[in-house]
């Protein structure tokens, strides 16, 4: 359903722009590509978001939030940053185990930069897969995060991993099925297809096409948080009762990877749940179009990526506003709400697309 | 195959420095998978000698120490050990001082009351309660601070009367504060009572039946929350509370069973609001007079003789059994603290529940662990 | 119920057990004095007597004064407002070995909360209830002596950290 020319893919965009001879690999774009989007989008995006976060919910719960960092703390990320970066481990003892769980769980974590959608040209890998691949990323992940608890040996980690390990198992399920409802919808499950079965106006996008689209856009979200433990679904990672789970173990520059890992998470599946199910990053009033036929396409692949991402921040702090004022709920009600609430209804979401979809075919 | 597992139970051990803890104390846990099967439970780490100090310090010093025995609710402390030397040495505390007190005391409650119920916010992560709570807080602890100059520690209650006359618009304040407080009691409601994630985390969870609570002497708002209909300020009536028009709350299990979570917390918020008829009753009627019978000198003497002074603090019976036999320094001073019982019952209580519910557990049954190592 | 019925009782019940009668404090309230050695007796009596319920320890104290240690019981009823207080004594001789440390018989059995303060009693003060010596955990572990005594020296040293009580106006 692409309709976009084929000059207009990204690999001619970069040669084009870099001067590289035609000949050149695409691994070698790819790489540049994938450090690019991690320096100049996903870090960024980290800094604003947990600022925004700190700020807005400061403003909520009747306080300040930072304010020393720079004009009103803006740059608390930073300083957060580079303390972490340099505090010095509290025992000299080297956690062989603890490391190569950690590596493994960050390369799972990244590996899916590489199907990360950021724009018409910015689809580094698209095809019919890329949207699983975070899924697989995410069981990866929980293996990941599961034996970096188990290597601790000690109870929070031990708990913290087998919980991490169970919300994932309860979380993937309904959002996969989620999935499948928008690529019925669809037609296809590349990025460019999802795209293209959506239009600028909120109407066309498919959450709102038709009401189990929408059930499916809701499932696809809760269970995301689910997930990926993200507040208020974060009781494998709480604080209270587990010392933070996984993360009580970590210092200094293992806890910043950690906490960037888990924040890079939520923003992947938020910036998912935009282009499946917001609207994606056609721009309103025609402007997409405008722009490619005057070939302005630097300028085109900037709005586009920029109002995704204003679309997916907005996503990400009603989400955190929701967290604040909702109570964590226990390991098992999260898992139960997954298992019982959420699935039931995305199965039910698929049956009715599914008819939905068949029934306009059949017109 | 299944021998080969080794399913047997794990051990774990909380403390003494834990996030989930009300304070200094050691958990032995016997968890068998998630579920706890029996706990233990270390204490005295924050014993500080409280008793045998008062006996080595002159008696005007002694209230010193009696403001420390539970920091956050430090008036009731104090007021025990004054009313057991009032009736020892056969003072009386002018009418004025009395209102002063009653204040004071009522305010503490609602303070030590605020902070349970940001305890309870943070153990079951509902972070903006907390912060809304404390905001709160912040305001009464002002009135300390307007009256007595401390926040925390007022050290403001003395034998026969208080310390110091009220500052000037303390009472218009009080009176402020606590038409603010009703507002923002429904918004605590509002936002988290019967919130369905709180109810899920808290309702039928810990449960202290009646029988329970009185094998262990349990006393105050979690006794209340049980089914037991006991309060000092109704039975043993102190600093003239037998002429103020209040209620004593229990528990109905209104969410679960009663002497659940829940209850113990809805009870406190319960309790606010009658706190506030009695601030604002006694705040309107404050008696002109003197602030106290006399002037407590260093060299202040005690007749020979014993007393013994009851409180209801925001906790439960708080005693103070005084012993002089004349003399400049007491011969004994003992507390009789209410989170001893509650401390005694936690290993029947925490049998059973799965690890998740610990920290919600322990929020919600108030611990205080300065009052009970003294 | 009169303090005198409740000793009428306590004589049939446990004779020779009731010392006297004394006033405690100015309230009006009054104590009743008993031999160390019937408190069970007395104790059971008083929980289980129809008239009496007194069913709930509120509080246990303990003082020294002079060579002697006075525990004092204080006793409420969860059904009726009657109040008790009830007192033995024990003496004290210094330099005892741990086997002669006081004993007083101990009341867990028919008051359950007593536990805790018995276990917290013996360890300040050195009392054997029930014939054994309670840690509460309350003293680090290997602390010599017991605190709340009057005889107590403090230590010049605690954990090799040097300890002194200059300063203080203690007579």
């Amino acid at each position: 359903m692409s309709s976009y020319p084929q000059e207009a893919s990204w690999i001619n965009l970069l040669s084009s722009t870099l001067g590289f001879t035609p000949g050149t690999q695409e691994w070698v774009f790819a790489a540049i590509g994938l450090v690019f989007i991690y320096c100049v989008i996903i870090l960024p995006s980290a800094a604003m978001m947990s600022f925004l976060d700190r700020k807005l919910s400061a403003d909520f719960q009747a306080r300040v939030g930072p304010n020393r960092a720079g004009p009103a703390g803006v740059f608390q990320p930073l300083a957060d940053l580079v303390k972490l970066l340099q505090k010095e481990a509290a025992s000299t003892d080297w956690n062989w185990r603890e490391a190569l769980w950690l590596g493994v769980h960050t390369m799972a974590l990244y590996s899916t930069v590489a199907v990360i959608p950021l724009g018409s040209m910015a689809l580094l890998v698209d095809t019919d897969m890329s949207v699983f691949l975070p899924f697989w990323a995410a069981l990866v992940l929980a293996l990941g995060t599961m034996l970096l608890g188990f290597s601790q040996a000690s109870v929070p980690g031990w708990f913290g991993g087998i919980r991490i390990a169970a919300q994932v198992l309860a979380g993937a399920f309904p959002s996969l099925v989620a999935v499948l409802c928008a690529g019925i919808h669809s037609g296809d499950y590349r990025w460019s297809a999802f795209v293209g079965a959506q239009a600028a106006f909120p109407l066309r996008w498919t959450a709102f096409s038709d009401p189990f689209q929408f059930i499916a856009f809701v499932v696809f979200v809760a269970g995301g948080l689910v997930m990926l433990a993200v507040p208020p679904m974060d009781a494998a990672v709480s604080l209270r009762d587990l010392h933070g789970g996984v993360s009580s173990h970590l210092f200094g520059r293992r806890l910043s990877l950690y906490r960037l890992g888990r924040f890079y998470g939520f923003f992947l599946w938020s910036v998912m749940a935009t282009v499946i199910f917001l609207g994606a990053w056609t721009l309103p009033f025609g402007l997409g179009g405008v722009l490619r036929t005057r070939e302005e396409l630097w300028l085109l692949q900037l709005l586009e990526t920029l109002w995704l991402l204003g679309k997916t921040f907005l996503l990400m702090l009603a989400i955190t506003s929701l967290a604040r004022v909702h109570p964590r709920g226990r390991i098992d009600q999260v898992t139960d709400f997954s298992w019982k609430v959420l699935s039931p209804f995305s199965l039910f979401a698929l049956i009715g697309s599914a008819l939905w979809t068949g029934w306009g075919l059949l017109r | 195959m299944l021998e080969r597992l080794r399913t047997d139970l794990t051990y774990w051990e909380i403390g003494p420095y834990h996030g989930a803890l009300p304070g200094p104390m050691r958990l032995k846990l016997r968890i068998d998978g998630e579920i706890i099967v029996s706990g233990e439970l270390e204490t005295g780490f924050l014993h500080r000698g409280l008793e045998k100090a008062m006996e080595l310090h002159p008696w005007p010093a002694t209230i010193t120490y009696a403001d420390h025995l539970d920091p956050e609710a430090a008036v009731f402390g104090e007021l025990a050990l004054c009313l057991a030397v009032e009736e020892i040495s056969g003072l009386e505390a002018p009418p004025r001082a009395q209102a002063i007190r009653v204040l004071l005391s009522e305010l503490t409650r609602i303070s030590a009351h605020l902070g349970y119920i940001a305890r309870v916010g943070r153990a079951t992560g509902a972070e903006t309660l907390i912060h809304y709570v404390l905001r709160d807080r912040e305001r009464i602890l002002d009135l300390f601070e307007l009256l007595t100059g401390a926040r925390y520690s007022l050290n403001f209650v003395r034998f026969g009367g208080v310390a110091a006359d009220v500052t000037e618009g303390f009472i218009e304040r009080v009176l402020e504060v606590s038409e603010l407080m009703r507002v923002r009691l429904k918004e605590y409601n509002d936002l988290f009572t019967f919130n369905h994630a709180f109810l899920l985390r808290a309702a039928g969870m810990g449960v202290i039946e009646m029988g329970l609570a009185f094998r262990h002497g349990l006393t105050g708002p979690n006794a209340r929350a049980a089914g037991i209909s006991f309060d000092v300020r109704k039975a043993h009536p102190y600093l003239g509370f037998e002429a103020l028009d209040f209620e004593v709350p229990l528990g109905h299990g209104e969410a679960g069973r009663q002497g659940d979570a829940h209850d113990r917390f809805l009870l406190r918020l319960r309790e606010i609001p009658q706190s506030l008829e009695i601030l604002k009753h006694v705040a309107e009627n404050v008696p002109s007079g003197e602030y106290a019978c006399m002037k407590i000198e260093r060299e202040f003497e005690v007749p020979r003789g014993e007393g013994y002074g009851r409180v209801e603090s925001s906790r439960g019976l708080l005693a103070c059994h005084v012993v002089s036999d004349s003399g400049r320094f007491p011969a004994r001073i003992q507390f009789r603290v209410p989170t001893t019982a509650t401390l005694a019952l936690l290993p029947e209580v925490i049998a059973g529940l799965p690890i998740a519910d610990l920290p919600v557990l322990l929020a919600s049954l108030d611990l205080s662990l300065a009052e009970a190592d003294r | 119920m009169e303090l005198a019925a409740i000793i009428t009782k306590l004589n049939k019940a446990a004779p020779g057990a009731v010392l006297q009668k004394a006033r405690f404090g100015r309230g009006g309230a009054q104590a009743i004095w008993i031999e160390a050695r019937a408190l069970p007796a007395v104790a059971a009596t008083l929980r289980n007597d129809p008239d009496l319920k007194l069913d709930w320890l509120e509080n246990l104290s303990v003082a020294q004064l002079e060579d002697a240690l006075v525990i004092t019981y204080f006793l409420r009823s969860r059904e009726t407002p009657l109040c008790a207080i009830l007192r033995a004594t024990v003496t004290l001789n210094e330099n005892e070995s741990p086997a002669e440390l006081p004993e007083v018989p101990s009341v867990r059995e028919i008051w359950p909360m007593a536990r805790s303060m018995e276990r917290e009693s013996s360890e300040l003060f050195g009392i054997r209830f029930g014939g054994e010596l309670a840690a509460a955990g309350i003293l680090p572990k290997g602390w010599r002596g017991f605190p709340l005594r009057k005889s107590y020296v403090f230590p010049q040293e605690v954990f090799g950290i040097a300890h002194s009580r200059q300063g203080t106006d203690h007579a």
